[in-house]
């Protein structure tokens, strides 16, 4: 009898090594994408300020709109958690998307060779991010349903496996997307 | 223009003159032939038959005579039919593919493509799509088309991939009045795909390899061979549904991938269905290029179907039509990926 708790006892304890092993990798994917998520959006946030500098040439009394995207630069790159970072980053398409549609009103600077190479990289990179947001919320919804699958949901809650937040796209990212690409 | 009506309302009129100076050519090769079977009939039976009976004629052997000389003669006619034979079907077989390129340049609007009907596609460019086990698989092909659509350059072909797989045999042999059994290992050559292949250029940058394999293969050596995880070590979970059940997908760099996979491509992916639902296998290599693998689906077919040798003149544009609109297919699917962002 003792060896068939003894038996019992070992796959349990094998069951856990499997579910937290998987647990641990599937986390580490995540992880991975998020990183890779975050290197994209730092690149845009480098190049907000030349985007910035260059449109302010031109239109020179829109300063709130300016002030608002240099202010939540900041704060993105500040952000620490990723909540935080995903609703900032909503906001920053937000705002971009308002500073393109002024561009229509000024031809000139619709011309301008600066601000066509700035939109050409900026259009690279919004392509690079919705890839690693989709990566990133491909992990997350493996993750998030891995956890809670019973009986494993047992184990990870008493492990404290958390599940990790989905990085939507905003009707902002999807306008400024198409923008974009329309103005290719 | 899928419209058959439509197709020949364009295109009887104009096209007719062309096949008419194609069939041509045919008629004077019957004309022609007509003359010189009379000639060689003339040389190899009637004289030689007449010279024969003078020189050696003998009355016991008349029936012996008669039967060599018949059996002479028809041997000579049928030998002297079957090389004008050939010669009708080289020309047809000409008309053939004269037929094939006039399609083409209907589809491509463009004047240069090129028809080579006994290449195939190079070595590196099969190597390049990484797909099979290339230890182990040969490959031959036919029919190497170049042309561009849209300015973008193609290339298609037919091709046949195969390996060779052991197999054990079984022999029975007897000494005396025992039977003895003898086993031993030989090589079968088995198919691993038969079909056409299509090799373009994307309309955007791409440093990743993608391969896009259909989920319902049921060719179990096709399943072996394909090590999907020596190049590309990623199996990728994609958003749509439709495309995730048929198809499973490979790469080696999962974000770059995705920047190609976009909600649109697999839409635009998905598509291809309901223009050829025959198996496809879609690589999109890293230097921006993508090969498209259609099974079952050659130009040597196509062809034979509709342009067989025994064909009636009034039927053609029938099977011309059917030629277009096969061809319309394969460009249509290029046109899509070129396309699709």
């Amino acid at each position: 009898m003792i060896y068939l708790w003894f038996s019992l006892i070992i796959v349990f304890i094998i069951i856990i090594f499997v579910i937290v092993n998987k647990a641990t990798i599937k986390r580490n994917n995540i992880e991975n994408a998020y990183s890779s998520m975050d290197i994209m959006l730092k690149k845009r946030y480098d190049l907000i300020p030349n985007l910035v500098k260059t449109i302010k040439a031109y239109i020179k009394h829109e300063q709130e709109t300016f002030k608002n995207i240099t202010e939540l630069r900041e704060k993105g790159i500040n952000s620490q958690t990723n909540e935080e970072k995903f609703n900032i980053n909503n906001m920053i398409n937000n705002e971009l998307n308002s500073i393109f549609m002024l561009s229509e009103n000024y031809p000139e600077l619709k011309s301008n060779i600066h601000f066509i190479q700035l939109q050409t990289i900026l259009n690279d990179i919004e392509d690079q991010i919705s890839a690693a947001r989709r990566t990133y919320n491909a992990h997350v919804t493996d993750y998030n349903i891995f956890i809670k699958i019973i009986p494993i949901n047992i184990i990870t809650f008493i492990l404290g496996y958390k599940k990790y937040p989905l990085f939507e796209a905003k009707e902002e990212e999807k306008k400024l997307k198409n923008w974009m690409n329309e103005n290719e | 223009m899928n419209n058959k009506d439509l197709f020949k309302n364009f295109y009887n009129d104009l096209y007719k003159e062309i096949l008419d100076e194609y069939y041509l050519e045919i008629d004077n090769i019957h004309k022609k032939s007509k003359k010189s079977l009379t000639f060689t009939c003339v040389l190899f039976s009637i004289i030689p038959t007449i010279l024969f009976w003078i020189i050696f004629f003998n009355k016991e052997y008349l029936i012996a005579f008669i039967i060599i000389t018949i059996i002479y003669n028809i041997s000579v006619i049928l030998f002297i039919k079957s090389s004008h034979k050939d010669d009708r079907n080289e020309i047809l077989n000409q008309i053939k593919y004269k037929i094939l390129d006039d399609m083409i340049t209907l589809i491509t609007n463009e004047q240069d493509s090129e028809i080579m009907p006994n290449n195939r596609i190079s070595q590196t460019s099969f190597e390049r799509t990484n797909l099979f086990n290339l230890n182990n698989v040969h490959y031959t092909g036919s029919n190497y088309i170049q042309t561009s659509l849209d300015s973008i350059p193609i290339v298609l072909g037919d091709m046949n991939i195969y390996t060779y797989v052991d197999v054990t045999k079984e022999e029975y042999f007897y000494i005396g009045s025992r039977r003895f059994k003898r086993t031993y290992k030989t090589k079968k050559k088995k198919d691993i795909f038969v079909g056409c292949y299509i090799g373009s250029n994307m309309n955007r940058k791409n440093d990743s390899l993608i391969q896009i394999v259909p989920k319902n293969i049921n060719n179990i050596i096709n399943k072996k061979i394909n090590n999907y995880y020596n190049f590309c070590p990623i199996e990728l979970k994609l958003e749509n549904l439709d495309f995730s059940k048929r198809y499973s997908v490979y790469s080696n760099d999962e974000i770059k991938a995705r920047m190609v996979l976009t909600l649109t491509m697999m839409e635009s992916i998905n598509e291809l269905e309901n223009i050829l639902d025959n198996k496809k296998y879609i690589i999109f290599k890293n230097d921006g290029r993508y090969s498209v693998f259609i099974e079952n689906f050659t130009f040597e077919n196509i062809l034979n179907k509709y342009l067989s040798n025994k064909r009636n003149k009034n039927k053609e544009m029938d099977s011309i039509y059917n030629i277009y609109s096969d061809l319309s297919k394969l460009f249509e699917i290029v046109s899509i990926l070129n396309n699709s962002k």
